[in-house]
């Protein structure tokens, strides 16, 4: 707990392709090496990010042990450089350090179908679904696996691609027959009348159950219709209609961008 | 060769000390422009041309400064800042010592912040570069002058008055030994103040020495003064004030030095760039009187960041600083006043306006400087953390208020 002292950001920022974001300062290097250490690259330490860090950062002493190492092995350990960056970042303690540590080493040795997967959810937790489907797609033609068919499935869905999603629900649930796939297949027909493979397997469904179905369905949308973002929409529609077309504009726009970004 | 130059400045008169602290002249503020051609003089000069009617006479420099005022010579208007420049430019000689570099401080009498950056804009315009500029208050001018004094002269209160016309103001000054050895300095102005033309006669005289004892009697009472120093154009001659002289000479030292300010800037930078620390921490109009830390985290260590240190000058003290928040919402500063060392203030600036993210990614750069003597000004802004989480550019701006604590 405190404030932690930093120096001043860069003027040109680090652009870090896999996250395809600017990054302006040696923590949100940091943050984004410890966050999703899934992601780095093998060849992620360069002399591009050494200039960087030498030249935007003030970091002299850094960049140049960092290239020492480069320098000395072309097979180098680029844990040990990650490590060298986030002891240099005042940013995480030597306690979360170690952790990362530890678990970087983990997944360094783990199968590659199951390094796709967790690459997948890590590609979802950052918003990029496009990214995320391509690796749980591809850990799946290793290995087939049900729940990493349930977490594509699902990313479909968020990108509103409900066809694939009901396909590989409807796959999930002859495979296990469990009674989840079932319900988002429920959802998906909710939310997309024209996909229809829950009508082949309603009759089995006991009634409860559906009913039950509908009230979470209800309740999630009567919370939409409240959200923040809604309200305003609406009150801007009261107030004057000129209005809400221009900003309907806008939205539509954001909401483009939004979709874009995310796959 | 360097030169020192003091100058002390006000609307009436103008004192100036070069390279010797023994020597100081006096002349009128005031500059004329000839009415024909580009040439300007000052001072005694200048009521000669306006008085031969070759030029026009401009007068009040400091006061036109601090207004931002004009003036209308030949059809040309000037706007202040560019009259000072001149007035300085013919005071300092420039032309005559183009080879010389001038180190120059300037002492008024209340330095504010606008006033202080047009004199400094003055001064280069009128060919002092920059960081060769010190603006300063008399009240320092004067610590400094009698700090170069021998120590017997202020091992115990010091004070003075300076009477110049339609001024009267006392001084005083204490210097404190302890484990931080500083020196508090204060002045006031006094009800009393008189032209100076009554000294002319002498029932005016009679009357300024009855005004000048009641004065010394009121604010002296019956503390123990190691020195009284007197300045200004009109203690030049003391022999109108022998009430005043008797009652302040008894038991202890009187020194006359009207030109006091003018040398006591002199003195300040002669050491500044000589390389002479200040023995004493001064506290003064000009000068912090506190310490301001932040207790931040390098390495997981707790450190203290100074902000303001005591007898820095207000005027020049300005810091920004980039943390980032780890599971805090506010800004401890410390506050600790040198004449209370023991008994350190802690205040705290509240952050929690600003969007709630995940912990560690609300960057922020807090900047600091003071609006005026003793008002501390911390605005801190929003920066987000990078393109990860963007700021929201929200600021949060707090005044502390030095003076009470």
């Amino acid at each position: 707990m405190g404030l932690l002292l930093c120096n001043k950001g860069a003027r040109h920022p680090f652009y870090y392709e896999k996250l395809d974001i600017d990054l302006w300062s040696i923590q949100e290097l940091s943050y984004v090496i410890f966050r999703y250490p899934l992601i780095i690259p093998e060849d992620f330490i360069d002399h591009k990010l050494t200039a960087w860090l030498r030249d935007e950062l003030n970091m002299g002493i850094l960049a140049a042990k960092l290239e020492q190492y480069l320098s000395a092995s072309p097979d180098v350990d680029q844990e040990r450089l990650l490590i060298m960056i986030l002891r240099e970042s005042n940013y995480y303690t030597q306690a979360e350090i170690s952790r990362f540590e530890t678990e970087y080493n983990k997944l360094r040795n783990i199968e590659r179908y199951a390094f796709l997967d967790l690459l997948g959810d890590t590609y979802f937790h950052m918003g990029r679904y496009g990214r995320a489907i391509e690796s749980y797609e591809e850990s799946l033609s290793m290995q087939v696996d049900v729940n990493v068919q349930m977490k594509l499935a699902g990313t479909y869905v968020t990108v509103m691609q409900y066809r694939k999603a009901a396909d590989l629900y409807e796959e999930v649930f002859v495979a296990t027959n469990t009674e989840e796939p079932l319900r988002k297949l429920y959802f998906i027909n909710k939310l997309e009348p024209s996909v229809k493979t829950i009508e082949k397997y309603v009759d089995n469904i006991e009634v409860e159950k559906l009913a039950d179905w509908e009230l979470q369905y209800n309740n999630v949308q009567a919370k939409a219709e409240h959200d923040e973002r809604a309200m305003e929409i609406y009150e801007i529609y009261q107030k004057s209609r000129s209005a809400f077309r221009e900003h309907a504009k806008l939205m539509v726009l954001k909401w483009k961008r939004e979709y874009r970004a995310k796959i | 060769m360097n030169r020192y130059i003091g100058i002390s400045l006000n609307d009436d008169y103008t004192c100036i000390c070069i390279n010797d602290k023994t020597v100081s002249r006096f002349q009128p503020t005031v500059i004329a422009k000839d009415k024909n051609e580009d040439i300007w003089t000052i001072g005694e000069s200048a009521y000669k041309a306006t008085l031969s009617g070759s030029g026009v006479i401009v007068d009040k420099l400091l006061s036109l400064l601090e207004k931002n005022g004009t003036a209308t010579i030949s059809r040309v208007k000037y706007q202040a800042v560019d009259i000072v420049a001149h007035y300085f430019h013919e005071l300092l000689g420039k032309d005559s010592n183009k080879s010389d570099e001038d180190i120059v401080a300037v002492s008024i009498r209340k330095p504010k912040r606008e006033l202080v950056y047009k004199l400094k804009e003055a001064l280069i315009r009128a060919g002092v570069l920059e960081k060769n500029i010190f603006i300063l208050s008399h009240t320092e001018s004067f610590a400094h002058f009698v700090l170069d004094q021998d120590v017997s002269l202020y091992n115990r209160t010091v004070g003075m008055f300076e009477l110049n016309n339609q001024c009267l103001y006392y001084y005083e000054m204490h210097v404190s030994r302890g484990t931080r050895r500083y020196a508090m300095v204060a002045s006031e102005a006094e009800e009393e103040a008189f032209s100076l033309d009554i000294l002319k006669t002498t029932s005016g005289g009679k009357i300024a020495d009855k005004i000048l004892s009641t004065v010394a009697e009121r604010v002296m009472e019956k503390n123990s003064y190691s020195s009284i120093f007197l300045s200004g154009r009109g203690f030049q001659d003391t022999n109108f004030a022998t009430n005043f002289m008797n009652y302040i000479c008894k038991r202890r030292r009187v020194l006359i030095e009207p030109g006091m300010f003018a040398i006591g800037a002199e003195i300040y930078v002669k050491n500044m760039f000589e390389g002479k620390n200040e023995e004493y921490i001064i506290l003064c109009d000009t000068r912090c009187k506190s310490d301001v830390l932040v207790k931040v985290i390098v390495n997981e260590k707790i450190e203290s960041l100074p902000i303001v240190r005591a007898g820095e000058s207000w005027i020049d003290t300005s810091t920004s600083y980039e943390m980032i928040l780890d599971n805090q919402d506010y800004i401890d500063f410390q506050v600790t006043p040198v004449t209370k060392p023991q008994r350190p203030i802690r205040l705290r600036m509240m952050l929690d306006t600003f969007p709630e993210r995940d912990n560690r990614t609300t960057r922020i750069r807090m900047t600091t400087e003071f609006s005026e003597a003793d008002i501390l000004r911390v605005t801190v802004k929003d920066l987000g953390f990078g393109d990860i989480y963007p700021a929201s550019d929200k600021e949060i701006v707090e005044e502390i208020d030095l003076s009470n604590k």
